[in-house]
Formats: C-alpha cells, sequence, structure tokens
C-alpha cells in the first residue's frame, strides 16, 4: 500500500499495485490461528486486523483507481487537476467476498450546519 | 507466622527451551515468563532463541517473532511499538521498561530474562492485571474542574503557566514507575504510587483547574500520598525519562504550604 497506494499515483503504478494486492486474496484466504486460548489471545487479535486491513486496502485501492482527478491526498500524476465538475461527491464502496468493488456517491455537504459563517463556493487551492 | 518462601502452586519452574532450527552467527536468548491460568499448572520460564539477523532490533520485535513465527500462544500488550502507548511496559533483566524502545544491543550478553511488571495480579504470560491502577487514576478525577460555566473561548494560558505541565503530559500511563516502587508493592492497595501522583500534580499545577483545594483534600490520608519515602525507583525507571518522585515532592510542598 506504501509504494503503489500513497499520496502521489500513477495509473500504471495503481494497476500494478492492484494485481499484487489481488494476488493476495486466496492466500488471505488460508489464514488460519495457532492458538486456540480465550485470553490474551494475540494471534487471534492479529489475524482480526490483518482481514480488515485486507478489506480496507481493497476498497481504498480500487477508490483510487476510479477517481480520475487530483484532490487534497489524492495526487494523480496523470490528472493534475481538481475536477469539481465530476468528483465533488463522496466514494461509497462495497466490498464483496470475491473482492469486487462496486461504487455510489453521497454528495458533499457545503453548507454550514449554522449560521455563523457564511458557506462560500469551493474553489481551486493557489497557495 | 510469616512465610518466607512462595507458596508451592506460586513456584516458577524451568519450561521449554525453543532452539533454533538452523544454527545462526548471531543469537540472543530471552527467558520468558509463562503462566495460563486455563492450564492449572505453576509458572515456568521457557527460553527463546533468536536470530538477531533475521529479526529487527528491539526487544518488542523478538516478542512479535516469537508470537509470530516460534510459538502463538505467547501474550503480551502492544500497540503504537514506538514508545507513546505504554502498552508494552514488562519487566526486561530485572529493569521495567518499554520492549518497544529498549534495543536488544542495550541488554547483557547471554540470555535475558523478560517478566510481566512484578507485583500485579498475572492474567496470562507478560500481561498483567492493570485495572487496580485504572480505578486509582479514576479516583484523581483526571479532567478540568471549574466552578463557572464553560467559556465561549479557549481557556488562555501564558507561556509560564503551561511550562508547569512539562514534565507531566509526556507520561503514558505505562506503569512501569509504581510496579517498580517498595511502598507501592506493599501498599497498593492504599497508596497511589508514582505514576498516579504525577498525574494528580499534573492537574495541581494546572492554572485552568479551580478545584486545587478539593483534590488536596482527596491526598490528605496517611496512605495515598505520604507512602512516598522518596526511594527514587519510579525516576530511574521511567521510559520516558520524567521524574515523578519530584512531582511527589512538590504535592507534599503545596499541602504544607495550604496548612
Amino acid at each position: 500500500m506504501q509504494s503503489h497506494f500513497s499520496v502521489f499515483r500513477r495509473g500504471d503504478t495503481l494497476k500494478e499495485g492492484m494485481d499484487k494486492l489481488t494476488a493476495l486474496r486466496d492466500p488471505l484466504d488460508q489464514v488460519t490461528v495457532d492458538d486456540d486460548s480465550l485470553l490474551w489471545n494475540v494471534a487471534l487479535v492479529s489475524a482480526l486486523e490483518l482481514a480488515n486491513l485486507a478489506d480496507q486496502a481493497v476498497v481504498i485501492a480500487h477508490s483510487a483507481v476510479a477517481r480520475t482527478e487530483s484532490r487534497g491526498a489524492h495526487a494523480r500524476e496523470d490528472y493534475h487537476k481538481r475536477d469539481d465538475k465530476n468528483w465533488l461527491k463522496h466514494t461509497i464502496a462495497w466490498k464483496d467476498e470475491d473482492w469486487n468493488v462496486s461504487f455510489a456517491s453521497r454528495p458533499v455537504h457545503l453548507q454550514a450546519l449554522s449560521n455563523d459563517v457564511q458557506s462560500f463556493p469551493p474553489a481551486e487551492r493557489t497557495h | 507466622m510469616s512465610e518466607f518462601t512462595l507458596p508451592a502452586n506460586s513456584k516458577v519452574g524451568e519450561g521449554r527451551h525453543w532452539k533454533l532450527a538452523q544454527p545462526a552467527q548471531h543469537v540472543k536468548s530471552f527467558r520468558i515468563y509463562r503462566w495460563d491460568p486455563k492450564k492449572g499448572t505453576n509458572p515456568a520460564m521457557d527460553t527463546f532463541d533468536i536470530d538477531r539477523d533475521e529479526c529487527g532490533p528491539m526487544v518488542l520485535d523478538a516478542l512479535v517473532k516469537i508470537n509470530d513465527q516460534i510459538d502463538p500462544t505467547l501474550s503480551y500488550r502492544r500497540s503504537c511499538r514506538e514508545g507513546v502507548c505504554g502498552s508494552c511496559a514488562m519487566n526486561i533483566d530485572g529493569v521495567n521498561t518499554l520492549a518497544c524502545l529498549t534495543p536488544m544491543d542495550s541488554l547483557k550478553k547471554g540470555t535475558s530474562r523478560i517478566t510481566p511488571l512484578p507485583h500485579l495480579e498475572v492474567l496470562k504470560d507478560l500481561v498483567a492485571d492493570l485495572s487496580g491502577l485504572y480505578a486509582q487514576y479514576a479516583l484523581i478525577e483526571p479532567w478540568i474542574q471549574t466552578d463557572q460555566p464553560p467559556p465561549d473561548r479557549e481557556r488562555r494560558q501564558s507561556p509560564e503557566e503551561r511550562a508547569k505541565l512539562d514534565g507531566s503530559w509526556e507520561c503514558i500511563l505505562c506503569f512501569c514507575c509504581s510496579t517498580s516502587c517498595p511502598s507501592y508493592w506493599w501498599n497498593q492497595d492504599r497508596y497511589l504510587g508514582p505514576s498516579i501522583l504525577l498525574q494528580s500534580h499534573r492537574w495541581l499545577v494546572d492554572s485552568r483547574d479551580q478545584h486545587t483545594g478539593e483534590r488536596l483534600d482527596r491526598l490528605e490520608d496517611p496512605f495515598r500520598l505520604y507512602r512516598c519515602h522518596t526511594i527514587m525507583n519510579c525516576t530511574n525507571t521511567c521510559p520516558k525519562g520524567l521524574n515523578p518522585a519530584r512531582a511527589i515532592s512538590d504535592t507534599k510542598r503545596m499541602m504544607t504550604e495550604r496548612d
């Protein structure tokens, strides 16, 4: 994840990383826990953490490939500009058993929840 | 009548020796305390041989390697692996410290001994029961207390007022100090111990807190504060380089000055 899905991303290295990540699907199915204790079972905790990391990694990877723009900590070298027309939205992702990921989106709240400050439209970052 | 030996079911025996499968050039051995309440057997010291060339530099790396590759039933606490969470506090070669901040190079040659934090009940292997310490932490009410309603903005402090908190806020509650204190070993049901008294002092000197009097009242007791006999083990052992003993003596000073 650190070498292929860090802040600076590019289509071809994302693809490379995706292949490496997808290759882990079957090995991860074979994970076993060799400690059957119900007390402070460090091996079980590590296995649960690993399963969660895998879920997060797959969703992050697919979302990074899908978002063809640069925004904040997602800096695509092949899509330098922020694209508010198509991508001013949150990605919602679902991952199934076979690691297929499907997407939907949710609008971004652009109105403040109180009247203390004025809302202002998103603008390009120029600093 | 006094009893000068351990009860029969507490005697620590010799456990298993997990030897390396292949000979290695740089070998480090650890004797590690093992006890599983479910087994109904006495505690034992297992010996694990580690190939240093196939392991990270810290003692915690060795524990991770043992759990991962040698014996997955070894239990220990760990989280951040960089000395900010305080989970991996244990006794390494007779000194309470954090396994993640202890390089194997700093240990004596030969076999090193790892046991749980001393004088606490052991839950399993290197995991000690910290619930007494957490209850004592709750007792000092470690949050800001004032009589006015909260202000509209931050409560401001001068740099000097803020500086009084240095040496206290860095504490990560690993409890190396409390469990190295002979006075705490003896009276841990009534004496608060260095770690909790350091935190108590942090709130006593906070310029924003207005309940200093109540906080001192809570410590006005023959045991809670005054069982500190300036043994200084706490300051010696603190893996973050803090000085709980000074905080305790300053608390005693505040106590006498208000009388």
